[in-house]
């Protein structure tokens, strides 16, 4: 019967992803010319239903310790597949869902790579530092988000994709909200509202493409840009709808929330691993090199150098190494957001966008994740000599790497990025490298506070397995034991030698070439030089310059007004708001008049707060004039 | 030639299925637990068992027919083909589900040979529904429902539940009524009631078009009650004081299903897709039904009581079925249809759950629902799985739903379909949401003991159904699944 039913109903259902007719009922394998695909095949398969089985495994009570304490390791299989030299065919599952297709193509590989790598560090870092009352819990969602991340990357088809992303985004709650405190469950809220009005943006544009395209594999999407009415629209959707996973301003509310506040493995992870989920599905869903989107790659430009400059800007103002850590994610995705709005403009070398938003994924994944797994072991007072060198240097080369000095993997993905930029019109392809040696110097001023505040802290973190009777450590322990630092000192040679083996690892798509020449590798030395200085010209005199000190940004820059109005709101949206205009009239334009009022009183007596803010305010909108001068002259 | 003849009564054998066990248990004294509980389940299992093989039939091309004339011009007829199989089989397995979850519930309590009894009829008059073969046969099923619900919701005899038993009464009798004189003046138009696929009312003249047009309304309306089209929906809240697997029944596998099954069958088997194009009820249909969806889910929000926010949830989520069936098209339909099972599923799992929250600890309100989830893992997790497949995401089963929908509506170029279901999506997150996370993420009362699942029979039932909910949307396009059902039924009736 199934055939009959299948080969009938593929005709009248035209956007079902459906096998053809007669395909075999079981996992099959799409054969290519040449050499065995079967070992492929097989690792696309085990590398997903590794963490997919454990997932299973820890559901059901009496398997829950075997997998917890096998979760660390989950992400090896997927590792293992980043790195398989042989052919990779395209594995077909059509019972699952609506129909699934797995694979790892060069758009895919990269992501893997360090997605996989970073998962492990992560995972054995958690391992290692949890209280184990509460690893359980926190492990069963690791293993469904890191199934959501290694099964969006493996993704084949935009349904597939659809369906792991949702996991990944779903899961990823748990991990934010573990420690349960009002803080987290707040971030969390935060989190989800986002999150949810994300699928909506997404969910639509899925069914806008589906309607008209012919299939929904990966390789149909460009063709079903060219057949929709509405091109422009689906670019937006998908664009915002993920968007909000990849934290650009102005999509980052959640993001310096949730990230200092979810226990260390795991910001590592949201800022290293799942925030650049979106980021893939950006090259995924975009019709990059197929369809050219003027108006957004211009939009996305400017909002990716805005993001850039706006994550650094507000990151000097914080005072937790990991919320400064999250604005520097901010401020990297916006490099990516620049990346894809190159792709989006000038769709005549896609090959060079692609790589080199892939280099800097890589690149970007694995430093920061270096760089939060270095904040639960800071050097500390009174320990071994060597490990005080040893920490601190582990500390600043994922800081250098970010920042793109010389020799590092940042110099070669800024300098694939910069490539890139060759075949936008001439105004903004000359910017685009000013712009990026100028973020380049400011990341390396983040990256400057960031170690100024880890090395502020007197003593390591209580981590989260608890000393009996709460006696601190003992002093005469020369280091933290290294289950504790190993897999941060791992992930930072990982990343340390990026530049040696990125280029080898990372595939490049036809027509292009990873840049490996020495100049290259040196572009960075002037922006980081001059970020350096002023980083130290600051240290040396900040206490003459007490505004620098003053300023402060809480956590979510405009979140802050934007909850406080959502509170007034909120007493009116528990009836029915429309039926009472008035009221809401009242809300909204009452309360904001006697804001008004109050900003005026405020200037008037020099609230020092207020000035802060004015200050900060009116440095970001000096940039914002600069960015636009830079362009209209460029 | 004896296995074809006795074939032809399989319909028929699968509503006595359970109108016998139900005859029988009426006569039943209380204590007579064990052959109760006996005839319950092989009356369920006999059931199932049939309907299979009507299954493995029509998907062979086969099509049961039995026909009693009863007076002259009338005839009993049930019919298994295609789209009454998608509504039987789900009504045959939940019914098994929920009477195993309802021995379990209503254990030691009294009254429970009546409440089995009534629960068989109320399950006989469904499936007679599902295999009505023509409008008459329908609407003497139908108000079977009605009168056989009743006694159900009124089972514990309190104040609350008189009350609603009498809002239940005051609708639905209405609407029983409005669908009788539909069906008699569509009988005085037309002259037959039986039922055809792409409508039996397909040739009939032009100058009828205007007394069908109004036919149609007062169809719909009489339907759309018990289908809790808004502003019919009043008494579906109501009746949630009802225990919780008459809620189960009401909600998942008898009542609103029979009414939006009834909407499917006036679309597809009375008047066929393009007649109810043609005289505009399709289209206002469909608009009924998406404001009702949006109604629904705001509704849904500001409800503590869990029950109640379910109820809601329903009074929106069985409008998806409406809506996919009056949007034009066979994917929206597919989407539509599809949704009587999904819905029904999950909505079953969630319904539940909710029963197992008040029996075993006594918590009726989201606000009381802080830390459930590490009281009873089970029945929590099996109310994500439902809730999640609620707001629609993948693998579950709405997602499935509501793919097929705004594929259709999209392709019959109605963009706000889509809107429509994103907004929907984004409300049922708002509603579900904040229930898993006071599950799963805040912590409760530090008095209460640490674990205190249900009882095995409600705990077991309520996974099943949990299970199902998971395995129709992950394994969407397997060869037994739901939607491949679906497919056959939607390729018949657009292709026959």
């Amino acid at each position: 019967m199934s055939d009959v039913v299948r080969s009938a109903l593929v005709a009248s259902i035209p956007f079902a992803v459906l096998p053809p007719a007669g395909a075999p009922a079981s996992a099959a394998l799409l054969p290519e010319p040449g050499a065995s695909v079967v070992p492929g095949a097989l690792l696309v398969l085990i590398a997903l239903a590794t963490p997919a089985a454990l997932a299973t495994a820890w559901t059901i009570r009496p398997l829950r310790g075997t997998a917890v304490t096998l979760a660390p390791f989950a992400a090896l299989p997927a590792l293992a597949l980043a790195l398989w030299p042989g052919p990779l065919p395209t594995v077909r599952v059509p019972e699952i869902f609506l129909g699934i297709e797995l694979g790892l193509d060069a758009i895919g590989k990269p992501f893997l790579l360090f997605s996989a790598a970073l998962w492990t560090a992560a995972g054995v870092s958690a391992r290692a530092s949890m209280a184990e009352d509460r690893r359980n819990a926190f492990f069963g969602l690791w293993l469904l988000t890191l199934t959501g991340n290694i099964g969006a990357i493996l993704a084949r088809d935009a349904l597939a994709f659809y369906l792991f992303f949702a996991v990944l985004t779903f899961a990823a709650y748990g991990l934010i909200v573990h420690r349960r405190n009002p803080g987290a469950l707040s971030a969390g809220r935060v989190y989800i509202i986002m999150a949810v009005l994300g699928e909506a943006a997404i969910l639509s544009g899925l069914l806008l493409l589906a309607a008209t395209a012919e299939g929904l594999r990966f390789a149909d999407i460009g063709a079903a840009y060219a057949a929709s009415p509405c091109p422009t629209t689906l670019a937006g959707l998908f664009l915002v709808g993920f968007g909000i996973k990849v934290g650009v301003v102005p999509l980052h509310l959640w993001l310096p929330l949730a990230h200092p506040v979810a226990p260390t493995p795991a910001s590592a992870l949201l800022s290293g691993a799942l925030i650049e989920a979106g980021v893939l599905a950006w090259l995924r869903f975009l019709p990059i090199g197929a369809t050219a989107l003027p108006v957004w790659g211009e939009i996305c430009l400017v909002m990716g150098f805005v993001s850039a400059f706006f994550g650094v800007a507000v990151g000097l103002t914080e005072t937790d190494p990991k919320t400064v850590l999250a604005y520097s994610s901010i401020s990297q995705m916006g490099f990516l957001l620049a990346g894809v709005g190159i792709g989006l403009y000038a769709p005549a070398d896609p090959g060079a966008v692609l790589l080199a938003v892939g280099l800097y994924a890589v690149h970007h994944g694995l430093a920061k994740g270096a760089l939060f797994l270095g904040v639960e072991t800071p050097p500390a007072a009174g320990r071994a000599r060597w490990w005080h060198a040893t920490s601190t240097a582990l500390a600043v080369i994922p800081a250098l790497a970010l920042a793109g000095a010389p020799l590092t993997s940042g110099a070669l993905a800024k300098h694939a990025l910069s490539e890139s930029a060759a075949g936008l019109p001439p105004a903004w392809s000359a910017a685009v490298a000013p712009l990026l040696s100028i973020a380049a110097a400011a990341t390396t001023l983040l990256m400057a506070r960031y170690l100024a505040l880890l090395g502020a802290r007197p003593r390591a973190r209580p981590t989260g397995r608890r000393n009996p009777a709460g006696s601190p450590t003992p002093p005469t322990s020369p280091a933290p034991p290294a289950r504790l630092w190993l897999p941060w000192a791992g992930l930072v040679l990982v990343s340390a030698t990026g530049v040696l083996w990125i280029p080898l690892a990372v595939p490049a798509p036809a027509g292009t070439e990873v840049p490996t020449a020495p100049g290259a590798l040196a572009s960075g030395i002037g922006p980081v030089a001059l970020g350096a200085l002023i980083a130290l010209i600051a240290a040396r005199y900040h206490d003459r310059l007490p505004f620098l000190a003053a300023a402060r940004i809480p956590p979510g820059d405009v979140l802050v007004p934007i909850r406080s109005l959502a509170r007034r709101l909120r007493g009116v949206l528990t009836v029915p708001v429309w039926f009472q205009p008035m009221a809401l009239a009242q809300a909204l334009f009452g309360r904001a008049s006697r804001h008004v009022l109050e900003l005026g009183r405020a200037l008037g007596r020099r609230d020092p707060r207020l000035t802060r803010g004015v200050i900060v305010g009116t440095l970001l909108f000096l940039l914002l004039v600069a960015l636009r001068l830079a362009l209209g002259n460029g | 030639m004896v296995a074809l003849r006795s074939a032809a009564y399989l319909p028929l054998l699968v509503v006595l299925s359970s109108l016998v066990p139900g005859v029988i248990i009426a006569f039943l004294r209380e204590e007579q637990v064990r052959t109760r509980t006996a005839l319950n389940i092989a009356g369920a299992v006999l059931k199932i068992l049939l309907v299979a093989l009507m299954l493995w039939g029509v998907a062979e091309g086969r099509r049961y027919a039995w026909r009693l004339a009863i007076m002259p011009g009338f005839e009993l007829t049930l019919v298994g083909d295609a789209l009454a199989l998608l509504f039987v089989t789900l009504s045959a397995i939940l019914w098994l589900v929920t009477t195993l979850y309802a021995i379990g519930y209503l254990e030691a309590s009294p009254n429970r040979s009546r409440f089995f009894a009534f629960f068989s009829l109320c399950v006989t008059a469904t499936v007679g529904i599902a295999l009505a073969g023509d409008l008459f046969t329908f609407v003497l099923f139908y108000e079977a429902l009605t009168w056989t619900t009743y006694p159900l919701i009124v089972h514990r005899g309190t104040p609350a539940t008189i009350a609603a038993g009498r809002t239940y009464l005051q609708y639905t009798v209405t609407g029983g009524t409005l669908l009788l004189v539909g069906t008699v003046w569509l009988w005085a138009v037309a002259g037959t009631l039986t039922f055809r696929d792409g409508g039996f009312l397909a040739g009939l003249p032009a100058e009828t078009h205007g007394e069908l047009t109004a036919i149609f309304a007062v169809l719909v309306l009489g339907l759309g009650v018990k289908a809790a089209l808004v502003p019919l929906h009043g008494w579906l809240p109501a009746a949630m004081v009802a225990p919780a697997p008459v809620s189960a029944l009401l909600h998942a596998v008898a009542v609103v299903k029979a009414g939006a099954f009834g909407i499917v069958r006036v679309l597809y088997s009375v008047y066929g897709i393009e007649l109810a194009t043609a005289l505009g009820g399709a289209q206002a249909l469909a608009i009924a039904a998406g404001i009702t969806i949006l109604y629904g889910s705001f509704r849904a929000l500001t409800q503590d009581d869990l029950k109640r926010r379910l109820a809601y949830s329903t009074v929106s989520q069985i409008s998806y079925i409406t809506l996919g069936v009056a949007t034009l098209g066979p994917v929206a339909s597919l989407g539509g249809l599809v949704h009587l099972v999904h819905q029904g599923l999950m909505k079953i799992t969630l319904f539940f759950c909710a029963g197992n929250l008040a029996e075993t600890i006594e918590v009726r309100r989201v606000s009381e629902m802080d830390g459930v989830g590490r009281r009873m893992p089970w029945t929590m997790a099996a109310f994500a799985i439902g809730a999640l497949g609620m707001i629609g995401l993948p693998p579950l089963p709405g997602f499935v739903t509501k793919w097929y929908l705004g594929l259709g509506g999209l392709a019959a170029g109605d963009v706000w379909v889509v809107a429509v279901l994103v907004l929907s999506t984004v409300l049922n997150a708002a509603y579900f949401l904040p229930i898993l996370r006071r599950a799963w993420f805040a912590d409760g009362i530090p008095a209460v003991p640490h674990a205190s699942e249900a009882g095995p029979l409600l705990i077991s039932s309520t996974v099943t159904a949990a299970a199902l909910s998971l395995a129709a949307g992950l394994f969407a396009n397997m060869v037994i699944s739901p939607l491949t059902w679906t497919r056959l039924v939607i390729e018949r009736l657009y292709a026959p």
